[in-house]
């Protein structure tokens, strides 16, 4: 399982991430939505210890990424944001690269490389330059390179970026598929996907957690739950939200009240740590 | 530290330099220049009409300046450029392998390059009476300096997302190391401040000055750094050329020692000292501990 507790990143002074925690349940399927900019690809890179994060807690399988970065590579499997492939490269070099890369040992190679060309149909296209293939015969291809080391957790950054409805509905089938052996962790933008498939979904939006819970869990705070999709609650929870944050300048009596108490608030405080200091 | 994985990542790079055309171009254009000086040129076989390949080898070790950052460009920029970075360091794999497996890689494709300019000295000396010390020792610093500029360039690659700018930098840095040991030359006897009269000094100064105030300019307006930024940024350029020059004047021999010239020369000339050797080894294991460290940077930004 992954534990990430107050995981703060800063990227030259701005917070990309501002103290999120929470859980990814060994065997589960985690959706984990938000708007594009909200912080779910920066999460996923430091789990993956591509880079480290500014402060906080991040344990896999109670290793910290700190400390046994290589272990817990060998436990992901990793599709990055847009799907990156070595384009010059036959699909079927480019799995043998990988598994040589994974350290998965010369006899057991031949039955991997089987078993994901066959989980992801990926039979007739094994002499193609990866170049060649469509978007969603490489978004196989990202899989397959995700799924060769038989890892226990997986972690894909939108695997449906830039496919259409039915090459969709193929990659998530394949995951639905996977996830029913694996820990899933996933990004993605098809909401009605992840409420009839995920077990539970995390909502990020500018750097914090705003809903994590299964779909019944957050949508029991409407007063008709029944009716609510999962779409509703995540413009609820990112746009309306948004809007009501950038509302407050518009309201000016509220906006002076604010204002004056705050002033007076810390020129309170000011003066009591002064008091103090002396 | 595995080599297993640095294996893996050498083979991956070997197939890529045979699968695309990029090998074979720069292998085209560099024969074409070491066959030219080799057989015309100033100096060719013909004009210079002895069995000796001193003169072929200088050339290739100044087009090595330009030719082996040609090479070096693309391994990791390019991978930064198209993603496939972030794939490979997330992989169970050491920066540092997959810096050397790179870096093994294209020295290879440079020694074969060497390998097929064999027939100059082969053809020489069925014809004439070859001298093979020397042969044999520009070789040697031409995989030397070549393996130097190799690190140098891989560098450069390692620092920017984009080829083109690790090209240009690649080739300044090797620039630089390979023209350092001509530095203290400026001072001495006619060089081009070594005997200077008021006169001159004053209309040098200058032109320097109205030189560093259109560089300000240049910087101010290109790239939208205010005025004061772009002035103190020229001022500093100069007190640390001044700095060089000032070294340059007083302490020659560190120039001397610091450029890949010198000690090409004496492998050149045949001789094989460990001094010239463990220069170039340490001018290797510097830049490529700076590429890993530009590769792992990735991880303060």
């Amino acid at each position: 399982m992954i534990r990430i507790r107050d995981l703060t990143k800063l990227y030259d002074h701005k917070k990309a991430l501002d103290s999120i925690s929470f859980d990814v349940n060994n065997g589960e399927i985690l959706g984990f939505l938000g708007p594009n900019g909200a912080g779910k690809t920066t999460t996923m890179k430091i789990i993956t210890c591509y880079m480290p994060p500014t402060s906080g807690i991040v344990e896999v399988d109670e290793l910290n990424i700190f400390e046994h970065p290589m272990e817990i590579r060998k436990k992901i499997g990793y599709l990055p944001e847009t799907n990156p492939l070595y384009t010059d490269m036959y699909v079927l070099d480019y799995l043998k690269f990988v598994a040589d890369i994974r350290n998965i040992p010369r006899d057991k190679q031949k039955e991997r490389i089987d078993y994901v060309i066959e989980t992801c149909g990926l039979a007739d296209e094994l002499t193609k330059d990866i170049g060649a293939l469509s978007q969603g015969y490489r978004q196989r291809v990202g899989l397959a390179q995700t799924l060769i080391h038989n890892p226990e957790i997986l972690i894909l950054d939108e695997p449906t970026l830039g496919l259409d409805p039915n090459q969709i509905m193929e990659i998530t089938d394949l995951i639905k598929q996977i996830g029913k052996e694996k820990t899933v962790m996933v990004s993605t933008h098809i909401l009605p996907w992840v409420q009839a498939n995920c077990d539970r979904m995390v909502i990020i939006d500018n750097g914090k957690i705003v809903a994590d819970g299964t779909f019944d869990e957050l949508r029991s705070n409407y007063p008709k739950p029944d009716e609510i999709d999962l779409e509703r609650i995540f413009h609820d929870l990112t746009i309306q939200r948004r809007r009501k944050e950038q509302a407050v300048p518009d309201m000016e009596p509220t906006d002076i009240d604010e204002k004056e108490e705050f002033s007076s608030q810390t020129q309170n405080e000011n003066n009591v740590s002064g008091g103090e200091s002396k | 530290m595995s080599i297993s994985n640095i294996f893996t990542i050498y083979k991956r790079e070997m197939k890529k330099y045979f699968n695309t055309p990029i090998a074979y171009i720069i292998l085209i254009i560099f024969l074409i220049v070491s066959g030219y000086f080799f057989s015309y040129g100033q100096s060719g076989l013909f004009a210079y009409g002895q069995a000796d390949m001193r003169i072929v080898f200088q050339v290739l070790h100044i087009i090595f300046v330009i030719f082996i950052p040609a090479i070096s460009m693309g391994l990791i920029a390019e991978e930064k450029s198209n993603g496939t970075l972030q794939l490979l360091v997330t992989m169970p794999i050491h920066d540092f392998e997959i810096i050397m497996g790179k870096y093994l890689a294209a020295f290879s494709l440079i020694a074969i390059y060497l390998l097929l300019t064999l027939r100059y000295p082969i053809i020489l000396d069925s014809y004439g009476n070859l001298d093979w010390g020397p042969t044999i020792g520009g070789y040697i610093g031409l995989l030397l300096v070549g393996a130097a500029y190799l690190a140098i360039g891989m560098f450069a690659s390692s620092i920017s997302k984009n080829q083109v700018v690790a090209f240009i930098l690649g080739v300044i840095l090797c620039f630089s190391f390979q023209m350092t040991h001509a530095l203290p030359e400026l001072f001495q006897g006619e060089g081009v401040l070594g005997e200077i009269g008021l006169g001159s000094m004053i209309t040098n100064v200058l032109v320097l000055l109205l030189a560093s105030a259109l560089v300000v300019f240049f910087i101010h307006f290109v790239s939208h750094i205010s005025i004061k930024k772009s002035i103190t940024l020229v001022v500093i350029a100069l007190v640390v050329m001044a700095g060089i020059l000032a070294l340059a004047k007083f302490f020659p021999a560190i120039f001397v020692y610091i450029g890949v010239n010198n000690h090409f020369q004496n492998i050149a000339r045949g001789v094989l000292d460990t001094k010239d050797i463990i220069y170039y080894f340490s001018l290797i294991a510097l830049f490529i501990y700076l590429g890993t460290f530009s590769l792992t940077s990735r991880k303060w930004k």
